[in-house]
């Protein structure tokens, strides 16, 4: 093409001294347009992977559960409408469209977002929810008047899985795109998009007369087309050249794609603010940003707002410089309306209201960054990496929002409430926590540390600590599984131990409270008062390799070195392995994994993966009711009783506080019958958090747990089990009375015979003590 | 691989066990712990005829409305959606036994018999006295034990369901 060319144009040569130039020229002009046409070529292909990069990544969407509605759910009409808030639902009682509500006493009006789930499309519902008892008593539809059993909410979005970190953008199709916003941007921007071929000469002239007639540069001729260039190679200089390339590259982006397609590109690229460090690309992620909903809920105010911050996102920053920022908007609603994209008329209804913009921007789309780095994790047996940032999937996550968001909360203000009250340093305490659905292994809610925006060190899932006594139930267990031998009140010596290590040294283990507690210790107050010495010699009589064998059973699979220090819990575990093994003990015996993903679907919501519910019988159902048992009474009367300062006595939990050497770690794990809590705190340099088990983790964890809707905690009485009724007195003491009768579990055909039941329901007669005061008291 | 007949067989048996759901529809009480809503009584009410002997939970009627719907799938034979929509009654009635013995049942005609087991055996350790609940879920037991080929095991499954069917009246 380009010799062809030269040869046309080479004039025919008439005087020898032009002859004496030409092969020069010839050869300079021909090197020059070579150049031109390779530089031509290195555009081209600059442009189009950038365009194809922008393109086809389309980052996993991640969704919290969505939230079920129906009679009976304990709920409260408030407690729906932050869930509401926080889906961005607007309040209108009108319900004009979809995600709108409205509140009227015990009663919510909604109108719910059409969603395609796993299972198929959820069309938009009119619904009224009446509540009463702090519960859902009815819901009906009301467009039809019927009752409705069962409903659910569109899920949150909480986040997007990119291959980039600090990037932030939820990618539309322009099928997507509502064709008011489409509109309005052509009429404001580029009004013969549909016509030019990427650059607009006509606009170009209209531009110069205008900058000329003002002696600046008032106006731009650019097309959504250069603009879109300009945005990929994120330049804002505005020499002559850069304008040439970037004409060049809008022309050759026009010559590969259609319109809608750089039109699609252009939506989701243009830069439209800044968060800090985060910048604000493209109007999906825009409306969010500034209206804290999607953008097919955008009233025509809003699109207007955010096709005026197009032309400087900075300059009428609508936080910053709300009065530039209404003047902007104002002007595109006249150009709107010049476009007739909406009446004159209403022009002057248009201009009174106000910017709609939420005061605080909703943190980065990945608002729970340490449990969106726990799904990643667990998508990678299914998923690549690289598919998983550009494939567009669906992943529908177990995350409840709510208790996320009062792990996130408790977990914090306890913090500092902790370093204040005791005279730590502020801000070195750290703290993790897993919160647990128990029956269904769902993990609900996972706090990495107490900034919970950042996506740091995630210590709920690499933080491995010393567990300490949240070991002793795996002890128990295991020794409640021969139960020809031990039984919930064997009696078990708490009296000094010396044991010769096999390097020689001594290993004396001490009891919390610094004394010993005799030989005639029950078993399950040995567990309840968390006695150490107790627990060694009983891991030593049960044999440490079957407790590290239990522990396996019970879901860690990390296999600690079998020495006697596992009795006390030497060995390192993260909060999340802890509450593997505690959901097997909540759960009955019965294993599952816990998992963070419910399903993945793929980008046109075809499905893909299903993670169904899995389970195993993992330990005999009848030690495990045993040792519920005695963890009850750790929670009753044990060294977690202060759990029931913060919750209802009417609510049955079970559970065990952990504290390590000097201190350095404090631990609690425990479940009521439908959530699971652990909880730990120390420093990560692992010097003393000055905490015990009692004083730190249990704080936190009771104040979570008063946060969620429980259910008590009662397990199934097993068949092989027997339920004997025994003073606790007389168990502990050898007592002759019934004063207080509580029922005992036992292994069926186990009994000691030595053991005498109190009559059930008749408390024998109180005799004399012997002591003539005490008898005062009787 | 999962025999044909064996495919058949577990599925009427599944479908009779999800018919099952129909004769459970009536037992009225709540999970354990959870007080009766009051604004649902009504409906309960028209429904309240015990079905078998001290039956545990059978579902509010989000439960019921759930199972309805993967009796539904089952029918047509989308054995995925049916599991979903278990899962999705499990997670209002984590401690239902019904829903456990019908998703043991999906499990099993989808060729998945260790967690048709599982599923099962967890639906008995919840089934109180349900002795006719528990009979079909030492069917469903004994089914996948014998997909598996461990017959001796099979036939003592096929035993203990006989046993306790007799003693159901069922």
């Amino acid at each position: 093409m380009a010799r062809k060319n030269t040869r046309k144009k080479t004039p025919p040569v008439t005087h020898p001294w032009l002859s004496a130039l030409w092969p020069p020229f010839v050869v300079i002009s021909s090197i020059f347009i070579l150049l031109a046409a390779l530089y031509t070529v290195y555009l081209d292909h600059r442009v189009r992977s950038q365009f194809e990069g922008a393109r086809w990544s389309l980052p996993a969407k991640v969704y919290a559960r969505p939230l079920e509605l129906y009679p009976g759910l304990r709920m409260q009409p408030e407690t729906l409408g932050q869930e509401l808030d926080r889906l961005g639902y607007r309040n209108d009682a009108k319900l004009s469209g979809p995600g709108t509500y409205g509140i009227n006493g015990a009663r919510i009006n909604l109108m719910s977002r059409p969603f395609r789930f796993w299972d198929g499309l959820q069309t938009a519902k009119r619904l009224e929810i009446s509540f009463a008892d702090g519960r859902i008593s009815n819901l009906k539809e009301l467009d039809s008047g019927k009752v409705s059993h069962i409903t659910r909410l569109d899920p949150l979005l909480i986040g997007s899985i990119y291959p980039v970190q600090g990037e932030d953008r939820i990618l539309l199709r322009i099928s997507e795109v509502p064709e008011k916003l489409t509109n309005g941007l052509l009429a404001v921007e580029d009004r013969n998009y549909y016509e030019h071929f990427g650059v607009d000469p006509k606009a170009i002239m209209r531009a110069m007369v205008a900058n000329l007639k003002a002696g600046r540069v008032v106006q731009g001729g650019s097309t959504i087309t250069q603009q879109l260039v300009k945005n990929f190679f994120l330049t804002r200089d505005q020499t002559l050249i850069r304008k040439a390339k970037e004409a060049i590259m809008a022309v050759l982006l026009e010559l590969h794609y259609g319109k809608d397609e750089i039109l699609e590109a252009y939506l989701n690229e243009v830069y439209l603010g800044q968060d800090g460090a985060r910048a604000i690309h493209g109007f999906g992620l825009a409306s969010y940003f500034y209206f804290k909903k999607p953008l097919a809920e955008l009233r025509m105010e809003e699109i207007a707002l955010l096709v005026g911050v197009v032309k400087g996102p900075s300059y009428f920053d609508p936080r910053r410089r709300p009065e530039r920022a209404l003047e902007r908007r104002n002007l595109v609603l006249d150009m709107f309306a010049n476009a007739k994209l909406i009446e004159p008329d209403s022009l002057e209804s248009y201009y009174k209201r106000s910017l709609g913009v939420v005061q605080k921007p909703p943190q980065g789309t990945t608002q729970y960054p340490a449990f969106v780095d726990l799904v990643r994790r667990q998508l990678r047996g299914h998923y690549r990496e690289a598919d998983l940032s550009s494939e567009g999937l669906q992943i529908f996550t177990t995350l409840d929002p709510r208790t996320q968001e009062a792990a996130e909360n408790r977990l914090k203000t306890h913090l500092r409430e902790l370093e204040r009250s005791r005279g730590l340093p502020a801000g070195k305490l750290q703290s993790a926590a897993v919160v647990t659905s128990v029956d269904g292994g769902e993990v609900l809610a996972l706090v990495g540390g107490r900034d919970t925006g950042y996506a740091g060190f995630n210590r709920a899932l690499d933080a491995r600590r010393p567990i300490g006594s949240l070991v002793k139930p795996v002890v128990y267990l295991t020794a409640l599984s021969r139960p020809h031998r031990y039984s919930l009140v064997s009696l078990l010596n708490d009296e000094e131990l010396e044991l010769i290590q096999p390097n020689g040294e001594t290993w004396a283990p001490q009891n919390y409270d610094k004394r010993f507690h005799g030989d005639e210790v029950p078993l399950y107050l040995a567990l309840a008062k968390s006695y150490n010495v107790a627990t060694v010699r009983l891991a030593l009589d049960v044999g440490i390799p079957s407790i590290v064998d239990t522990l396996d059973k019970l879901g860690y699979k990390g296999r600690p070195m079998a020495v006697p220090s596992v009795a006390l819990g030497a060995f390192e575990m993260a909060p999340m392995e802890v509450a593997q093994v505690y959901n097997t003990l909540a759960t009955g015996g019965y294993y599952t994994p816990l998992l963070s993903i419910r399903e993945v679907l793929s980008k046109d919501s075809e499905p893909l993966t299903r993670y169904p519910l899995r389970l195993r019988q993992a330990y005999d159902e009848g030690p495990v009711y045993l040792l519920n048992w005695a963890m009850e009474q750790v929670m009753r009367a044990g060294t977690a009783k202060s759990a029931y300062n913060m919750i209802s006595r009417d609510i049955n939990l079970a559970g065990k506080t952990g504290t390590t050497d000097d201190l350095r770690d404090s631990w609690f794990a425990g479940y009521s019958g439908n959530r699971l809590s652990v909880v730990w705190v120390g420093r990560d340099d692992n010097s003393p958090a000055h905490l015990s088990g009692a004083t730190g983790a249990l704080q936190i964890w009771s104040r979570i747990m008063a946060d969620l809707e429980l259910e008590s905690f009662a397990p199934n009485s097993p068949d092989s089990v027997v339920n004997i009724p025994l003073d606790p007195e007389e168990v502990e003491h050898d007592d002759e009375d019934c004063n207080q009768v509580m029922n005992f579990p036992f292994i069926r055909g186990t009994v000691d015979p030595d053991i005498e039941p109190c009559e059930e329901g008749v408390k024998r007669k109180k005799e004399s003590t012997g002591n003539w005061l005490l008898d005062l008291f009787r | 691989m999962f025999g044909d007949t064996l495919g058949y067989a577990a599925a009427a048996c599944l479908v009779m066990a999800l018919g099952g759901c129909a004769v459970y529809k009536g037992a009225v009480s709540e999970p354990a712990g959870t007080p009766s809503p009051a604004a649902t009584e009504g409906a309960r009410e028209e429904e309240a005829a015990p079905a078998t002997s001290g039956s545990a939970p059978a579902g509010g009627p989000a439960v019921i409305a759930l199972m309805e719907q993967a009796r539904t799938h089952v029918a047509a034979e989308e054995y995925s959606q049916a599991a979903a929509a278990l899962e999705r009654a499990l997670r209002i009635e984590p401690k239902n036994a019904v829903i456990y013995s019908q998703l043991a049942g999906v499990m099993l005609v989808q060729g998945a018999t260790e967690e048709a087991e599982n599923l099962a055996r967890k639906s008995n350790s919840l089934a109180g006295d349900q002795t006719g609940l528990q009979a079909r879920n030492w069917n469903t037991i004994a089914r996948a034990l014998r997909a598996r080929g461990e017959n001796a095991a099979a036939d003592a499954a096929e035993l203990r369901a006989r046993q306790l069917k007799s003693i159901s009246g069922e």
